[in-house]
C-alpha cells in the first residue's frame, strides 16, 4: 500500500486533484500537473513548533492625564503616506472611560507603522497623535502618555 | 407699403439659412432669459447651466423659446422685431417674415413635434393661439392663423410644451392648475393640480413623456408624470432663477444620454432615492470645482449597491467624508469632512433603517465647510437603532438640499455606517478596509505542488466589545481563487465557543450582498462552526481559456464570490478569553465528490484541512490521519503536516498575490524558505509583491 501510494504522489502530484463527483458544470478531468524540477517548499524544514505566522502581537499602552476632560476617543489607525492616521484602516476604534486603556494587537509583519491618535468630542479636534515604528519601536509595550 | 414689407421680408429671409441648425437633438434644455434676451444651456437633470451666448444680436427679450425638432433649430418671439425668429447654432436671432401676424408680443410658444408648426399663445379677447407652419413649399410665405380666441382658450401659463408622442401640448398655471392643450381645436382641459404654485416660465418634455417646469422665483425645477391618474409636481433640480425666464428642449431627447459622464450619483439602495429614476440624488460635474475627497466621478445613471460602481471597479470616489469614531447611540460620534472647496454639506442618516432618509434624519443642514478637512461631531440619537445602516453625504454651493434631486455642482457620497450600543470598542483585523489571506493546498494527504492557489479566500474581522465583553462579530471574505480540480468547501470555527452562546435569530449571513435564508451555522453544541460553502466551484467560473480561477495569467477576472457574516453572541464572550482573528478558517471535502487518489470513497465532510497550529473539529474522520503524506502527531496536537513539517494552508497577513499556477511558492518567493527555516525570525514580509519573482504571481495587492 506504501509502495502504491508513492507511485501515486510521483505521478499526481500537482494542483488540486480529480473529481468524479455529480456536478454537472464542475470539472470532471484532472490533469496530472507538471512535478516541480526542485523540492522547493516540500523540501523545507521549519524549526519545530513554528506555526508560520505573519502577524505579531503588539502591546499598547495610554495612559491619559487626570486632568484632561472626560470623554477622548482613541484610535489606532494605519498610517497615511504622510504618517497621519488613516482612519479608513483601522485597527481599534474605542472611548477611553478612564485614564488608563491597556490592549494587544495583531499587526502584519508587512505594516511598519501605526498612529495612535486621541480625540476631544468637545471641540472636535484631534489632541495627540503619536506613531508606532516598527524599526524604531520594536514590539515591546508601546506606551502613549498624554 | 406692400412693396415695403416685401423688401424687408426678402431682406430677413436672405438672412435665413446662412447660418447652420444645431447638429443633433440635444440633451442640453434651452433657458432665454432677461431683458436683453441672454441664452443659457441648462441640464435638467442637475440643474447644471452655462451661459451659451449673451449677444444674440437683439437688444430685446425674445421669449416663446422652442427647439424644432423637424430642423434642430432653436425658434423664439423675437421682441425686437414682433415676430418669429429663428436661432441658429451660432445664437444668432434671425427674425422671420410672417403674414397675418397679431400686431403684439407673444410670451407663451413651442413647436409641435407631430407637424412642423410653431404654436404661441396669449389670452385676451385681442389674441389667442396661433399657428404657423414652418414647412411651407420654397417661395411661400409663412402666415399666421389664429386657432383660437383668447377669450375661449384662457388660460394663465407663462409657456407651454408638447408632448413628444400624443400631439397635446401641456402647461401649468401660477396655481398649479395642470392645462392639456388640444392645439388643432384651441380646447384645453385641466387635468388637476400639480401641487406647486409660482410662475413656471419654462417647460420643457422629455423622451419618456416627463414634463418638467422651472419655477421663476427660485428656479427650482419639477417633474410631472403625466402618466398618474393625478398627476403632481416632485423637486427634481435646482435651477437657475430670473424674473424672465423661458425655456425649451429637443422633445425626443432623453434627460441624461447614456453616454453621459458628468453627473455624480450616489450608490446607496434605491430606496433612499438613488438612480434617475426615483429621483435619485445627482450633482453635475460641469463646474468641477466642488467635490469631496480627492475625486469624483460621473455616470449617466447610478449603480446602486451592492453593484455601485464604487465597489464593482477600481475607481472609488467616495473618499470624502471618513469616520474616526464609531456610531454609539445615544453617543457623539467624530467625522472629518474633506472639501475641494468652501461650500455647504447637508447630510442624513438612517437612523430608523428604514430605507429612506426622512427629515428628522438630516444630520448637517447648510453646515458651511472649508477648503480641507473639517472635523464634525454628529449626535447620534437614544433613538437610533443598532446595526448597519446608510449615511448620504452633499456637498454644493446650493446651500440647502434635500436627500434626493438634483444638484448644479458638487458631489454625492453614500456610506454604509453601522450604529452600535454605547461605549462599545471595535477591534478590525488586519484593519478595517485590508484583507488577511488564507490559501490552501487541497491535495492533502499528499504533498501538492505548493502553489499554495488550491482555494484563497481573503478574511478580515471585526469583533465589538462592551465593557470588556465581545457582543458582536463580523467576518468579510471573497474567494480569491480555485486553483484545483476537487471540490472544496470552506469554514470557519471559532474556537472555544459554544455554539450555544450564538444568538441564532441575531445570526446573518450574506453571500454577494444577498441575504441567505439558510443557517450558516454546523454545530448545534461544541465549538461554533460557520460553514461558508459547500462547495467553491458552486460559486465561481473560470474565465474563457481558463482551467481555474483566477489562477493563470490572463485569467484575471473579478472576484465572483464574497460573503459576509455577523454573528451576536448571548451572553457576550470575554475578551480575555475570545479567539484570536482570524479564529480557525478551514477547507473541507466537499461531500459526495471523489478525491480517489487516497480515498476509496468520497472523504467529504470528514477531510479537513487547516492552518498550523490549528486542531481539526470534532466531524474530522480521524482515521485520514497519517496516510501518504501526512506526518501529524495528535498526541502533540501537530496536525496536516508532511514529514518536513510544512503545512497545507497558510495564513498570510495581506491580501496575498498568491503564486500563479504550478509554481512553488518557495520560486514565487525566494524569501519564504529563510524565513521558514529561520523559524519567522528572518524576512518577515516575504510576502509582499516587492520579494516575489517576475511573473511567478497572481496579482491581488490593492
Amino acid at each position: 500500500m506504501r509502495l502504491l501510494l508513492t507511485i501515486m504522489l510521483v505521478a499526481l502530484s500537482g494542483c488540486g486533484g480529480t473529481s468524479t463527483g455529480t456536478s454537472d458544470d464542475s470539472p470532471t478531468t484532472a490533469t496530472p500537473s507538471p512535478v516541480p524540477e526542485h523540492d522547493g517548499a516540500a523540501s523545507i524544514r521549519p524549526p519545530a513548533g513554528f506555526e508560520f505566522a505573519t502577524s505579531q502581537t503588539l502591546p499598547i499602552e495610554i495612559e491619559v492625564a487626570a486632568s484632561e476632560p472626560s470623554g477622548l476617543y482613541l484610535t489606532v489607525c494605519r498610517a497615511t503616506d504622510h504618517l497621519t492616521s488613516d482612519y479608513r484602516r483601522c485597527l481599534m476604534k474605542t472611548r477611553m472611560d478612564d485614564t488608563q486603556l491597556t490592549r494587544s494587537i495583531e499587526v502584519p509583519n508587512d505594516v511598519d507603522r501605526l498612529v495612535v491618535a486621541l480625540w476631544r468630542m468637545q471641540p472636535t479636534q484631534r489632541v495627540a497623535e503619536h506613531v508606532w515604528n516598527r524599526e524604531r519601536d520594536g514590539l515591546v509595550t508601546f506606551r502613549v502618555r498624554h | 407699403m406692400q412693396i415695403l414689407l416685401i423688401s424687408v421680408f426678402a431682406a430677413m429671409a436672405s438672412r435665413v439659412g446662412m447660418a447652420d441648425p444645431f447638429s443633433s437633438c440635444p440633451s442640453q434644455a434651452f433657458l432665454v432669459q432677461d431683458t436683453t434676451a441672454r441664452l443659457y444651456g441648462v441640464n435638467l437633470a442637475t440643474g447644471y447651466y452655462e451661459l451659451l451666448s449673451d449677444d444674440l444680436g437683439t437688444s430685446e427679450r425674445v421669449n416663446g423659446l422652442a427647439f424644432n425638432f423637424h430642423d434642430n433649430y432653436l425658434y423664439g418671439w423675437d421682441y425686437a422685431n414682433g415676430t418669429l425668429a429663428r436661432i441658429t447654432s451660432n445664437y444668432e436671432v434671425v427674425p422671420l417674415p410672417i403674414l397675418d401676424l397679431p400686431d403684439a408680443n407673444f410670451y407663451v410658444g413651442d413647436i409641435a413635434v407631430h407637424q412642423n408648426s410653431y404654436f404661441f399663445y396669449r389670452p385676451g379677447h385681442s389674441f389667442g393661439l396661433y399657428k404657423v407652419e414652418l414647412d411651407r413649399p420654397a417661395g411661400t410665405p409663412l402666415r399666421a392663423e389664429r386657432i383660437v380666441d383668447g377669450s375661449t382658450l384662457n388660460i394663465p401659463v407663462f409657456d407651454l410644451a408638447f408632448h413628444p408622442t400624443n400631439s397635446f401640448a401641456y402647461a401649468v398655471s401660477r396655481s398649479g392648475a395642470l392645462y392639456e392643450i388640444d392645439t388643432e381645436t384651441g380646447g384645453a382641459t385641466v387635468r388637476g393640480n400639480v401641487g406647486v404654485t409660482g410662475t413656471f416660465g419654462a417647460a420643457y418634455f422629455d423622451v419618456d413623456g416627463y414634463l418638467y417646469i422651472s419655477r421663476n422665483s427660485d428656479g427650482q425645477i419639477f417633474r410631472i408624470d403625466l402618466t398618474a391618474s393625478a398627476p403632481s409636481a416632485e423637486f427634481f433640480a435646482y435651477g437657475p432663477a430670473s424674473n424672465n425666464n423661458d425655456g425649451a428642449r429637443c422633445a425626443m431627447a432623453p434627460i441624461i444620454p447614456v453616454d453621459n459622464s458628468l453627473i455624480d450619483f450616489g450608490d446607496a439602495p434605491d430606496s433612499f432615492g438613488t438612480t434617475l429614476s426615483t429621483n435619485g440624488a445627482r450633482h453635475d460635474l460641469g463646474n468641477g470645482q466642488i467635490y469631496l475627497g480627492q475625486t469624483v466621478d460621473g455616470e449617466s445613471d447610478a449603480w446602486t449597491h451592492p453593484l455601485a460602481d464604487d465597489t464593482a471597479d477600481a475607481s472609488n470616489d467616495d473618499d470624502g467624508v471618513v469616520m474616526v469614531s464609531n456610531f454609539d447611540v445615544g453617543r457623539p460620534a467624530i467625522l472629518i469632512a474633506e472639501s475641494s472647496a468652501p461650500a455647504f454639506l447637508n447630510a442624513w442618516i438612517d437612523w430608523n433603517q428604514s430605507g429612506q432618509f426622512d427629515p428628522e434624519e438630516k444630520v448637517f443642514s447648510q453646515l458651511y465647510v472649508d477648503t480641507g478637512e473639517n472635523n464634525l461631531l454628529v449626535d447620534v440619537p437614544i433613538w437610533a437603532k443598532e446595526g448597519s445602516t446608510w449615511a448620504r453625504f452633499r456637498i454644493s454651493s446650493t446651500p440647502e438640499v434635500g436627500p434626493i434631486g438634483g444638484v448644479g455642482d458638487g458631489e454625492v457620497e453614500d456610506y454604509q455606517i453601522t450604529v452600535s450600543s454605547q461605549g462599545t470598542t471595535v477591534t478590525s483585523y488586519p484593519a478595517a478596509g485590508e484583507w488577511i489571506t488564507t490559501a490552501f493546498e487541497d491535495n492533502w494527504p499528499l504533498i501538492g505542488d505548493f502553489d499554495m492557489n488550491d482555494l484563497v479566500v481573503h478574511l478580515r474581522t471585526e469583533h465589538i466589545a462592551l465593557d470588556g465583553t465581545v457582543v458582536g462579530l463580523q467576518i468579510e471574505g471573497e474567494v480569491a481563487a480555485v486553483g484545483g480540480d476537487y471540490h472544496n468547501g470552506f469554514a470557519i470555527r471559532l474556537e472555544g465557543i459554544d455554539a450555544a452562546s450564538i444568538a441564532p435569530t441575531a445570526l446573518q449571513f450574506w453571500i454577494n450582498d444577498i441575504a441567505q435564508t439558510t443557517s450558516p451555522l454546523e454545530n448545534s453544541s461544541g465549538d461554533a462552526v460557520f460553514v461558508v460553502m459547500q462547495d467553491a466551484w458552486d460559486y465561481v467560473t473560470r474565465g474563457e481559456g481558463c482551467r481555474f480561477y483566477r489562477t493563470e495569467a490572463g485569467c484575471e477576472s473579478d472576484v465572483q464570490m464574497s460573503f459576509k457574516l455577523r454573528i451576536a453572541f448571548l451572553d457576550g464572550v470575554p475578551e480575555s478569553s475570545f479567539p484570536a482573528p482570524p479564529f480557525d478558517p478551514f477547507l473541507f471535502a466537499t461531500p459526495g465528490h471523489d478525491r480517489s487518489y487516497v480515498f476509496t470513497q468520497p472523504p467529504g465532510r470528514g477531510l479537513e484541512i487547516h492552518l498550523p497550529g490549528k486542531l481539526p473539529t470534532d466531524r474530522f474522520d480521524a482515521t485520514y490521519l497519517n496516510l501518504a503524506d501526512d506526518h501529524s502527531d495528535p498526541a502533540n496536537n501537530v496536525f496536516f503536516r508532511t514529514d518536513t513539517g510544512m503545512p497545507w494552508a497558510l495564513q498570510i497577513g495581506a491580501r496575498w498575490s498568491y503564486p500563479l499556477e504550478f509554481i512553488d511558492v518557495d520560486d514565487a518567493y525566494p524569501l519564504f524558505e529563510p524565513f521558514v527555516s529561520s523559524g519567522g525570525q528572518t524576512f518577515i514580509d516575504w510576502y509582499i509583491d516587492e520579494n516575489a519573482a517576475d511573473r511567478s504571481i497572481f496579482p491581488n495587492s490593492e
